[in-house]
């Protein structure tokens, strides 16, 4: 399955992109996570919060369908 | 000239709970004074300012912010929600910036308007540390040779 995700602040730099598709094997959260680890393992590294479909997940044994926003996002720095 | 169900919708109306979470790219505005028929007693503000700290002998010169606006948005409207409620507050609103913000200038702004001192005291410190852990705004602090480095929260 293809997935497109969305790079924010230090993600986005680290990918040189703030959009990817990765090709799943597994399609979870963790299987994504295995996936970007293949291309650049310093991103998950510093993988903070994780929305799907602007909902914070927080299993990442979590099914992932082909048509869902995935947002990765780095520490918070508001405020 | 107003029927009697009217007149009450107006009352909810005007005394409906202002939340209130926006970004800004320019300068913050003021925050509406907001009238609940006299039943503000309190009114409490933090603002936030970007500090000109030293990294590795540097000195932050602003910082560039960033944001996921839905995300942060639906966060910060549930979090206000959520201490209107615990603090019987009668407006929750937060201001945040986006893009470059200078050091000296400020970033962030929450204001509560709540009918007594205590609940606005006690909310206002409890906002701005939820805001600060759960919503999503990412920063970057550049320095004055134009280095930067990415900031965190702690």
């Amino acid at each position: 399955m293809n997935i497109t995700i969305n790079y924010f602040g230090q993600l986005a730099e680290i990918s040189g992109s703030k959009e990817a598709s990765y090709s799943l094997e597994k399609a979870t959260i963790n299987g994504l996570f295995e996936q970007i680890d293949k291309v650049k393992p310093e991103i998950t590294k510093k993988i903070f919060a994780v929305f799907v479909n602007n909902k914070k997940v927080s299993n990442y044994n979590e099914t992932l369908n082909v048509n869902d926003v995935v947002c990765l996002m780095p520490p918070f720095a508001g405020g | 000239m107003f029927n009697a169900s009217f007149c009450r919708w107006l009352i909810q109306f005007k005394e409906q709970i202002m939340i209130d979470c926006k970004f800004y790219s320019e300068h913050l505005p003021q925050v509406p004074k907001l009238n609940k028929n006299n039943k503000v007693g309190a009114t409490a503000i933090f603002e936030g300012t970007v500090r000109a700290d030293k990294i590795n002998n540097k000195n932050v010169v602003g910082i560039e912010f960033t944001t996921q606006e839905t995300i942060a948005n639906h966060i910060a409207s549930e979090m206000l929600q959520k201490y209107a409620k615990e603090f019987d507050l009668l407006d929750a609103i937060i201001y945040h910036r986006t893009g470059y913000v200078k050091a000296g200038e400020i970033c962030f702004k929450v204001v509560v308007n709540a009918g007594h001192r205590k609940e606005a005291f006690k909310a206002l410190p409890q906002i701005v540390d939820d805001f600060k852990a759960t919503v999503p705004v990412f920063g970057k602090e550049i320095l004055e040779d134009n280095s930067y480095e990415w900031k965190q929260n702690n």
